[in-house]
């Protein structure tokens, strides 16, 4: 299965389940379609890819329960928005509802509220509404590439997408409610539950001013189509630039505190340390640590990938996505020459500065030798990436000047 | 109910001895007990939420400016194969599938005895896993002969 994308030839990515089934022994899945290798820093690096999760087409099966599902990297080369049945998945607890009944289901919006709510879904598509394109990410994208290596959720990069949402302004269903003097935060909750009984329910909230900016969204839409359970139907919290930890699947409870919230899944998960690129030596500990908040920015190659081979001195056209974080694409380069030089290369259309943006640009292959590519992505802050990976326990934020290494044939 | 709650199971990989299914049947009422939600094997239902719970058969939408929702009813697939390693993944097995499935636990990089055993009592003391302390061993054990280096 050997691809030839213009003077690009695929390395053989994908195995079938027959040749693979010797290798891996007594852990053989079941129901697997196919496998992939992944480039992560340690073995096993093959994840089954899936069709078996409702709503959803082929992903990479990190986890069936609860489910953590990749979204195979190649689509990103199709554009920017990400459709939904291929939009990565991720649950912390397995108590997930399988019957949502849109009309029964209720938002509550309430504690330091003058007018504790209770709204339909038709009371919420009743309001006024906006539309965003916003990248969600998981704070651990990345993480099976961290060095030394840390537990957790074993991402390579496609624990992101990117999608057109539409839905209400939280500031117009806070305004609704009345949020009363003193309100410090906002605390969002949805409809899983841990498994056992005593164990944290996941919870994240926002400072108040963050929550009523005008931009956190309540989305019942993505791209165009009401979102997969999977992805959070009928209601998920939208906060544009910030970590997906925050984007609340199955929405159903909005509580304003007059308090910092205390709950676990802010005062202990979900930790960075309070340095540059959440960065820390292995081993080191005593630094101050925050909850992890907005994101940084990324640039990928989507056409190419390590192992690729291309045909020496041949004109290769390269392209990828990038988005700013927080910010707008000001800029995306690329060097051919492990960093000494970069050149800029072309734009796509601005879907709007929280979107994924495209790139694309052509180099001349050299003689001879390996072509090492790396690309990088510079925000409208002025904001870029770093040379050198990031590293801390958690396995997050990393945002490090990707590179590919392509052979000359 | 999941074949392995039985006791029954003599495959290499779904080897259940006695002992496991007397600890499986005295954990019934305690499993039971959480919600409703049976969560050994093969499925979970949905919690005991009349806000989510549709009647049966319901197929409701509801609309607004432009915008159509359709209520879902969809199964998650079956989590699918239990840890392997006979005996030795007693343990692990008993304790740990109520939660998540096996897969991921596999796929970790090797780790430490120590991070291993700092793992599992986060599982026991954050999350709340119920496993017995003459259980806690085991499962290190496990976890250590085959993700540590």
């Amino acid at each position: 299965m050997t691809n030839t994308r213009g003077n690009v030839i695929s390395r053989r990515h994908f195995f079938h389940a027959a040749g693979a089934f010797a290798a891996m022994a007594a852990t053989s899945p079941v129901r697997a379609d196919d496998f992939v290798d992944l480039d992560l820093s340690s073995e096993p690096v093959w994840r089954e890819l899936t069709s078996a999760f409702p709503q959803k087409g082929q992903m990479i099966l990190q986890r069936s329960r609860p489910p953590l599902l990749e979204t195979p990297f190649e689509v990103f080369d199709r554009g920017v928005f990400t459709p939904n049945d291929q939009f990565f998945v991720r649950w912390h607890w397995a108590v997930i509802p399988q019957q949502i009944d849109v009309a029964t289901f209720k938002l509550a919006i309430r504690g330091h509220v003058n007018n504790p709510l209770s709204l339909t879904l038709a009371d919420v598509l009743a309001m006024p509404r906006i539309e965003m394109a916003a990248v969600n990410q998981c704070s651990g994208n990345s993480r099976g590439l961290f060095q030394p290596r840390v537990a957790g959720g074993q991402w390579d990069n496609g624990a992101m997408g990117n999608a057109r949402w539409a839905g209400v302004r939280l500031r117009d269903l806070l305004d609704h409610a009345g949020v009363k003097a003193g309100a410090v935060a906002v605390r969002f909750n949805g409809l899983d539950e841990p498994v056992v009984d005593g164990a944290p329910d996941f919870m994240k909230s926002l400072d108040i001013d963050h929550a009523r900016d005008g931009e956190v969204m309540v989305a019942f839409a993505m791209n165009g189509e009401q979102l997969p359970l999977l992805n959070g139907f009928p209601l998920r919290l939208i906060v544009p630039g910030w970590y997906s930890t925050y984007w609340v699947k199955t929405l159903n409870d909005i509580e304003v505190l007059d308090a910092p919230d205390t709950n676990y899944w802010m005062a202990t998960a979900y930790r960075i340390p309070d340095t540059p690129h959440a960065s820390v030596a292995p081993g080191q500990t005593g630094f101050k640590t925050v909850p992890i908040n907005r994101m940084v920015p990324r640039s990928f190659f989507t056409n190419v990938k390590s192992g690729d081979r291309v045909r020496s001195g041949a004109m290769v056209s390269l392209r990828g996505i990038a988005f700013g974080g927080d910010r707008g694409v000001a800029q995306v380069e690329i060097s051919t020459d492990q960093g000494q030089s970069w050149q800029n290369t072309s734009l796509g259309r601005d879907e709007g500065k929280y979107s994924f943006r495209q790139w694309s640009t052509q180099i001349t292959a050299p003689q001879s030798g390996k072509l090492v590519l790396q690309a990088r992505c510079t925000n409208t802050q002025g904001e870029g990436q770093p040379a050198e990976p990031n590293w801390n326990g958690g396995g997050f934020m990393r945002n490090v000047i990707e590179s590919v290494e392509l052979s000359l044939v | 109910m999941p074949e392995f709650l039985n006791g029954n199971v003599d495959s290499e990989t779904r080897r259940i001895t006695g002992r496991a299914a007397l600890v499986q049947i005295a954990a019934m009422p305690i499993i039971l007990a959480l919600g409703g939600t049976l969560v050994l094997g093969s499925e979970v239902s949905a919690k005991d939420n009349s806000a989510a719970a549709p009647a049966a058969g319901a197929l409701n939408s509801v609309s607004g400016g432009g915008t159509t929702l359709r209520s879902v009813n969809v199964e998650f697939p079956d989590p699918g194969r239990l840890f392997p390693g006979g005996d030795k993944a007693e343990a692990i097995n008993n304790n740990c599938l109520a939660c998540h499935s096996a897969g991921m636990v596999l796929t970790q990089p090797y780790l430490s005895r120590a991070e291993w055993q700092s793992e599992v009592d986060k599982m026991r003391n954050i999350y709340k896993a119920p496993i017995a302390a003459e259980d806690v061993t085991a499962i290190v054990d496990y976890l250590a002969s085959r993700r540590s280096k």
